[in-house]
């Protein structure tokens, strides 16, 4: 038995730390390009136009608007939804939203969803534009996000029930690392750099402590996104568990509407919308619905949606709801779910980020890469201690499995994972661009790219791989803005030119990131290989003191 | 709530957490210590935390007022983080600190020892071996698996080409594999489907059925999904046989509808036989 509360926590912290460490570290560093994932995508799609932001004068407003009901009405006469999305500024997807009509119909007998289109139309005319050019197949960012609780190749079911365990246990070391942290307190803004354990202990330390209500809200959140997966109990209690019980039990929670067929609405759209405008300024408008509730009494509703963005419950914006016929403005309708919806939403929305500007995106990524730098920093720091227990002993000589093991996986994941990150990027750029499942490979690439720098890891004196894989990193990194140049006509010079900060801010990210590893690289090359030294060190020597 | 009017009030958060953080840096024993030279005096500390302490109130009351509660209060956190990260690694390069006490060096040397550790054993090296061997082949199999990949779809030798009415197209079954059961056993056969890049936008509907369609409403199952790819799953009837017609019918946005079909050998084969197989299996039990 250990001897004192504050010991039983520290050991807990260390081992429920290791044990889920990596997979942690892989959740973070893919879960981290997340905020960014709409640009990320965007980039992965160099074929499509930089988006021209072209708002409705507001002139011809009432004609624009009068020919996107046309259009409607001509197209779908029969829907039960249509909705025309005004030009805006959107949060999620990110950038601007161009002017375009969508109609969805009622389902068939028998079917669940009915025939929907949707078409983009020119602004300034209302007049139908060309549909988009063909991008080339990719998973995108969103593909790259969905890895941090999807992992990939393993079932949905699985992989989120793994992810889940890892983040339980991660919250378990959290709170036993704030326990065992003594001098929390005392040493708040404490670091010593040079010193070996100390530093790294120090640098666990500060990061976990400055960060720690960013960490604690993600992992928490994290958990709350699958309640119903993890704890399903109540829920199946109350309703049953096989799939209709759970249409019925999301049907309820979302209070969802059928919807009744309309005719085109008599009030003056044009009317309203300037209505709106007024209470909530230009291009703040995202789009204006027209549909109708099945029930008695209903009438067809126009609903005016104010953008996302501005506050913590991000996906339910605010809404203006008139009569579609009179134009009188009708009660607001209730949230619904209530109060505990509300605070379910608030916590996805904190975990998302979505509701950020550029500037709270920055800082949820920065704060993402801390994540790994607590989480890299820890599963060092137990190899760094174990390795002197070893020294300490005099038995140098012998490789204990289990250490060698952990430092291969450290390589491998904090120092390869990047690079296998960056082959994403490489895969997007120079896979053929007419082979079959294209976004599949450029996940293969990840994954091959991962597991060669474990092997690679495996094939070499430790201290060396630690160093030529940080190089590997970096390299990998800088590469990716030259193979875009390479490869497409959106190369960096160009993106400044033309003020398309979406390639120009990935590109100089790439940069930024190639930086930090080279930092990296130099400062563990500085401590593990020096110069006098002309033999290769051994793997006994550990990557102590790196920062 | 445009981003750049905002960026000032980003800023300033920063700024005011980084005072904060410094004046309770002054405020402490040891980092006031560090940072002054001297011992600060009491008075002075206390002075100190409640500055700091006045600065953070200060700084949240002007993120909820610029951002909104909810937001402002999270990026708030957030901007207070990086502050007080930025002062822990600034404050080991600050200027004024007192001469260190302990000797740095004593760490590296225990670790320099281990230096003479020999380096490889027999076994080591194999295992390296057959690391090295691993590596390589990881990358054999993955050059290998691209060189491999197959066409899409669509882009394959026996895609059908089409015309209805005035829209090219292409069709193909997405694999050249005999039918998919689902539930109660019902054969499925997926499609795809693309128009040419200037009709794409003139369909309205595209539906596909094994045999000719009775009436206009039952065209069958309708082609999810737009422009480059539309896809449909549909149930193949156990009557099935080379012979019979596989229907497409458009709808085009200007009302107009065009129907054309094919064999069902023409479409795939793997299909027809799979049938013909069943047929044969079930004929010859008892």
């Amino acid at each position: 038995m250990k001897e004192g509360f504050r010991q039983c926590m520290a050991w807990l912290h260390t081992w429920t730390g290791l044990v889920v460490g990596w997979v942690l570290f892989f959740v973070f560093a893919t879960g981290t390009p997340g905020y960014f994932q709409y640009d990320i995508t965007r980039w992965m799609q160099p074929e499509r136009p930089q988006v021209q932001r072209v708002a409705i004068p507001e002139a011809d407003r009432a004609q624009v608007l009068g020919r996107a009901l046309d259009r409607l009405e001509q197209l779908a006469p029969a829907a039960n939804s249509w909705r025309i999305t005004l030009p805006h500024e959107s949060l999620s997807p990110r950038g601007w939203q161009e002017f375009s009509i969508r109609w969805e119909e009622a389902p068939k007998p028998g079917h669940e969803r009915g025939v929907s289109g949707s078409e983009r139309l020119d602004p300034r005319t209302g007049a139908l534009l060309a549909g988009e050019v063909q991008p080339r197949a990719t998973a995108g960012g969103f593909g790259l996000y969905r890895m941090h609780y999807m992992l990939h190749y393993l079932p949905y079911d699985w992989a989120i029930r793994l992810v889940g365990n890892c983040t339980m246990l991660m919250l378990l070391a959290m709170l036993s690392g704030v326990v065992a942290h003594k001098r929390i307190f005392k040493d708040f803004f404490t670091f010593r750099p040079g010193k070996g354990q100390r530093s790294w202990l120090d640098a666990h330390n500060a990061v976990s402590v400055m960060a720690l209500p960013f960490f604690l809200m993600i992992t928490y959140s994290g958990l709350v996104f699958f309640l119903f997966t993890y704890m399903p109990a109540g829920r199946d209690v109350q309703y049953g568990s096989n799939q209709a019980a759970n249409k019925a039990f999301y049907d309820e929670l979302l209070d969802r509407h059928a919807h009744a067929p309309f005719a085109r609405p008599k009030a003056d759209i044009a009317a309203l919308v300037d209505q709106a405008e007024k209470r909530w300024g230009p291009d703040r408008i995202a789009s204006v619905v027209v549909e109708r509730h099945v029930g008695d009494g209903e009438v067809a509703e126009i609903v005016i949606t104010h953008a996302q963005g501005g506050q913590l419950d991000f996906w339910n914006p605010a809404k203006l709801r008139f009569d579609a016929d009179t134009g009188a403005p009708l009660p607001a309708e209730p949230n619904p779910g209530g109060d505990a919806r509300l605070t379910q939403s608030v916590m996805l929305n904190l975990h998302e980020g979505l509701f950020a500007g550029i500037w709270g995106r920055w800082l949820y990524f920065v704060a993402g890469l801390l994540g790994c730098a607590m989480i890299g920093t820890g599963l060092v720091l137990w190899t760094v201690k174990r390795r002197r227990h070893h020294l300490a002993s005099g038995r140098e000589a012998d490789e204990h499995f289990g250490v060698r093991l952990v430092e291969i996986l450290n390589v491998a994941t904090i120092a390869g994972l990047p690079l296998a990150l960056a082959a994403y990027f490489w895969a997007n750029r120079l896979l053929p661009l007419e082979i079959a499942d294209r976004s599949a490979w450029e996940f293969h690439a990840v994954f091959a790219a991962w597991m060669g720098t474990l092997f690679y890891a495996m094939a070499r004196p430790l201290a060396r791989a630690w160093v030529e894989l940080l190089w590997g990193s970096c390299l990998a990194f800088a590469l990716v803005p030259v193979i875009n140049a390479l490869t497409t006509g959106r190369h960096l010079a160009n993106s400044l030119a033309a003020g398309d900060w979406v390639f120009a801010g990935f590109d100089l990210t790439q940069l930024g990131l190639a930086a930090l590893f080279a930092l990296m690289a130099v400062k563990v090359q500085r401590r593990l290989l020096p110069a006098s030294q002309k033999t290769p060190q051994p793997h006994s020597t550990t990557a102590k003191g790196a920062a | 709530m445009t981003p750049d009017a905002l960026t000032g009030a980003h800023l300033l958060v920063l700024a005011l957490g980084l005072l904060a953080f410094l004046s309770l840096a002054f405020a402490t024993e040891r980092h006031g210590e560090h940072l002054l030279g001297r011992m600060p005096a009491r008075r002075w500390r206390r002075f100190a935390r409640m500055a700091g302490w006045l600065v953070l109130g200060l700084s949240l009351a002007f993120a909820i007022g610029a951002l909104d509660v909810g937001v402002g209060i999270a990026l708030w956190l957030g901007w207070l983080s990086i502050a007080a990260l930025a002062w822990v690694f600034t404050f080991p390069r600050w200027p004024w600190q007192p001469p260190a006490r302990d000797k740095p060096q004593r760490n590296v040397k225990s670790n320099s020892g281990a230096g003479e550790v020999p380096s490889s054993s027999p076994m080591r090296r194999r295992a390296r071996a057959i690391s090295a061997l691993l590596l390589l082949a990881t990358i054999i199999v993955f050059a290998a698996g691209i060189s491999r990949v197959q066409i899409p779809a669509l882009e394959r030798s026996y895609a059908l080409k089409g015309q209805a009415g005035p829209w090219p197209f292409t069709l193909v079954e997405s694999d050249r594999n005999p039918p998919e059961l689902v539930d109660m056993d019902i054969p499925m056969k997926e499609f795809r489907l693309r128009f040419c890049d200037e009709c794409d936008q003139h369909i309205r509907l595209a539906t596909l059925k094994v045999n000719k369609p009775r009436s206009p409403r039952a065209t069958g199952m309708g082609f999810m999904g737009q422009r480059w790819e539309r896809r449909a799953e549909i149930p193949l009837p156990s009557t099935l046989r080379a012979d019979s017609e596989l229907w497409l019918t458009v709808t085009g946005k200007d009302g107009s509808v065009h129907q054309t079909f094919w064999r069902m050998d023409q479409v795939s084969p793997a299909a027809v036989a799979w049938f013909e197989q069943q047929r044969t299996t079930s004929n010859a039990q008892p």
